[in-house]
């Protein structure tokens, strides 16, 4: 019988690190944290080796702590970096790059020699082309 | 251990976490109230887990 628990235990425990892992990846956070709950598995066993009245409590100090972490620290998913809507010096190239050619990326040194449809087409000028 | 012993510890740590769910239920944009299943005891905590890693949470950016 104890065996049976001890089981029912493991597969408890499985299915909270996996929902800890879901929620920590929701949240943006690394879901590796979800396996401090391992952490109070050591306790249970550490205290009930010792056979401290604490072995009651063991189980829940490590999940109690890691809620009311997550309950206050900035979720990174949710933050938006800032001014990423505003428009920036590269924005105007930005949604035209993957369906020009490469030399459209006003980065790159386009030879003089050929021609370049694009920055004809968008009116910029062409590194070494006389205007 | 007797039963009635792992029923209060139970209680008490649903009593010591269920305002940080409450806040994580409202920062995710869902209802508060399945912040309360924690209080059932031994497997209230994994089912509320369950519940905020299976439920779309509407505030998530990308809707996950």
């Amino acid at each position: 019988m104890p065996v049976v628990h001890g089981l029912l235990n493991l597969i408890m425990l499985a299915v909270t690190i996996w929902c800890y892992w879901r929620i920590l990846n929701k949240a943006g956070l690394n879901p590796w944290w979800a396996y401090a709950l391992l952490v109070s598995l050591a306790i249970a066993y550490l205290t009930s080796i010792l056979q401290s009245p604490v072995v009651l409590f063991a189980p829940y100090i490590v999940p109690a702590v890691l809620i009311w972490i997550f309950a206050y620290i900035r979720w990174p998913s949710y933050e938006k970096s800032p001014g990423a809507d505003e428009p920036n010096r590269y924005m105007p190239y930005q949604y035209k790059r993957s369906d020009v050619a490469p030399s459209a990326d006003p980065h790159r040194t386009v030879n003089p020699k050929f021609g370049d449809a694009a920055a004809d087409r968008d009116g910029r000028p062409r590194p070494g082309k006389k205007q | 251990m007797h039963p009635v012993l792992l029923i209060f510890a139970s209680l008490v740590f649903a009593l010591v976490v269920v305002y940080p769910l409450m806040r994580i239920c409202k920062r995710a944009g869902l209802h508060w109230w399945p912040a309360l299943v924690v209080f059932v005891p031994i497997i209230g905590p994994p089912i509320t887990a369950y519940l905020l890693a299976l439920s779309r949470w509407p505030n998530h950016p990308f809707g996950r």
